[in-house]
């Protein structure tokens, strides 16, 4: 199956919310940042960033988590003139992980996956403005 | 449909759910928001959401949108954005009632839905476009304004076309457009100009303005002047067009739809000349125009003033380091404007100084004693791209307003006083080039 990053943000949005609505913070905390990892490339993929045949992106530097993707997006959106995206502060999902998924679910608490889920809101409301605008459909 | 449309369908489509659009807008505004590429989405407050009745109001709403304003806007599906904060969404973008106040007072369930556009400015300034190989293009740039830069486009496509030529002219002023009227008596200004296929394009709908755009000057006799102008007689909303005329579009940056417009254009006319008057100053438009449109020449309008030779310094300048020289440098003519009849020699050798000093700074070549290869010329080689062509100042000659009926009258021999080095300096460019045509 062929990447669609815009798609796959959405639908990781809405399961992370569903889930945060339900206490079940290690699975939302997961989804939180693999939506605003898959939002953050479709920006990514707008401002420029190649994609191979199966929609992933061309450079290996870009295939990355979100944890490790803020500065990728920042040098795209810097060459970017044709719309002023924000500049995102570095330090976004610092505590992140993707290995997350294998931790114990106690390790989850309200806390933490309300930090994952207002860094994953910056990104969601990238995007949004992206589709306001009609940069994105 | 297009653009110009858009605000009039939305208002049928709103009316019959009027008392539907009160209750969703009681607290919060209702936005069409018309987006950069000029498509309507319609963001709703979010506590129409939870509102059944009001959601399928929503839902036949959206599918009326998208059957009535199709190619300006989405599938139904994708027509609706709900917000909880509506007026945080507008992010400083302009935004108009949708109603006007002096107009549909009656219809007061509509007054809290607003349009909203989003406008944007971008342009490149360091692509140039090989020159075209059919008719050829020529630019009138000035850094400045008021040199008499349109009325000497305006001259130079009445002499052709006197000659039996046929002349296209473009007005890509768009932000102070004015040569237009001084080639076409207002009745027959065209319904659409420029701006309106560039918005129109956006959505792939340039065609359903191209074939009303071009204006027929009675000016001609034996030739013709088509004028396509920048707006045209259908010209609601012009700034919110305008603002979007600068988008690219499938990676085309709007300087190259620009050219697939009057590639097309061209391609209909079959012109033998192309006068293409350009916005003064360093600008989108203006970089388009030099740069991006497959020009054979570009003629740079100039008067004997420091403010006009620091323009062109800049100019240049960003042109050295951003752009190969050699593909812009043999394009570029100065054009001495404004030469005042007194003292004529004087100014003039004064200009040649400024204008030599400027070339020598930014495109000729460094020649080394002895050294013959390289691109350079002498003070007062006649070929040398800085040694102007000379327009002399006269009254009657200087407003654009009246440029209209002082050609219907035009005294050839008056006419080639004043602008008969610029006509000299084009003819090669149609024998080389027009003959195909003629």
């Amino acid at each position: 199956m062929n990447a669609d990053f815009k798609d796959a943000h959405e639908r990781h949005w809405e399961d992370a919310e569903h889930l945060h609505e339900k206490e079940l913070l290690a699975n939302a905390d997961y989804l939180y940042g693999l939506s605003a990892e898959c939002g953050l490339k479709a920006i990514m993929q707008k401002c420029g960033m190649k994609l191979d045949g199966k929609g992933s992106p061309e450079n290996k530097e870009d295939r990355k988590h979100i944890n490790e993707l803020i500065p990728r997006y920042n040098g795209y959106r810097d060459k970017f003139t044709t719309f002023d995206f924000e500049q995102l502060p570095p330090n976004l999902f610092k505590d992140w992980h993707v290995d997350h998924r294998y931790a114990n679910r106690s390790n989850f608490t309200a806390q933490t996956v309300q930090t994952t889920y207002g860094d994953a809101f910056k990104i969601y409301e990238l995007v949004r403005r992206a589709i306001i605008n009609g940069l994105m459909k | 449909m297009i653009f110009d449309e858009i605000r009039q369908v939305m208002i049928g489509i709103l009316r019959p759910y009027a008392d539907s659009v009160q209750k969703m807008t009681a607290s919060q505004k209702l936005l069409v928001n018309c987006d950069l590429m000029g498509r309507v989405r319609l963001i709703v407050p979010s506590r129409a959401k939870n509102d059944t009745e009001l959601e399928k109001i929503v839902e036949i709403i959206a599918q009326k949108i998208s059957e009535q304003l199709k190619p300006h806007t989405f599938d139904a599906d994708r027509v609706i954005l709900y917000e909880d904060d509506t007026d945080a969404v507008i992010n400083d973008a302009p935004t108009s009632k949708l109603l006007s106040d002096d107009l549909d007072t009656h219809y007061d369930a509509l007054k809290n839905v607003w349009l909203v556009d989003r406008l944007i400015v971008g342009g490149n300034w360091a692509k140039i476009t090989d020159e075209t190989s059919s008719s050829p293009r020529i630019v009138f740039f000035s850094i400045k304004g008021g040199v008499g830069r349109s009325s000497s486009l305006a001259a130079t496509a009445y002499h052709f076309a006197q000659l039996g030529k046929k002349v296209m002219v473009l007005d890509l002023d768009l932000e102070s457009p004015g040569l237009s009227s001084a080639l076409l008596p207002e009745e027959r200004r065209p319904e659409f100009g420029i701006t309106d296929w560039l918005v129109e394009d956006l959505v792939d709908n340039g065609n359903e303005v191209l074939d009303e755009m071009v204006g027929y000057s009675t000016l001609s006799r034996d030739g013709d002047i088509w004028v396509i102008p920048a707006y045209g007689r259908k010209n609601e909303r012009y700034v919110a067009k305008l603002g979007r005329v600068w988008m690219p579009k499938d990676e085309q940056a709007w300087s190259e739809r620009l050219r697939r417009l009057i590639d097309q254009l061209e391609d209909r006319l079959k012109p033998d000349l192309i006068l293409i008057d350009s916005r003064a100053g360093i600008d989108e438009v203006a970089s388009a125009c030099v740069t991006s449109l497959g020009a054979n020449l570009v003629l740079l309008f100039a008067s004997d003033s420091a403010q006009t030779w620091n323009g062109y310094k800049l100019l240049f300048s960003f042109w050295r380091d951003a752009i190969d020289v050699a593909k812009i440098r043999e394009k570029l003519q100065m054009v001495a404007a404004l030469v005042p009849v007194n003292n004529r020699d004087q100014y003039y050798s004064s200009f040649i100084d400024q204008s030599s000093a400027l070339f020598t700074e930014f495109f000729y070549d460094q020649m080394d004693a002895g050294e013959i290869d390289g691109w350079n010329f002498d003070l007062n080689s006649a070929d040398a791209p800085h040694y102007p062509a000379k327009i002399l100042w006269h009254q009657g000659w200087s407003s654009l307003s009246s440029l209209h009926e002082k050609l219907v009258d035009a005294d050839d021999s008056e006419l080639k006083l004043i602008f008969g080095q610029i006509f000299e300096f084009l003819s090669p460019y149609l024998d080389e080039k027009g003959q195909q045509h003629v």
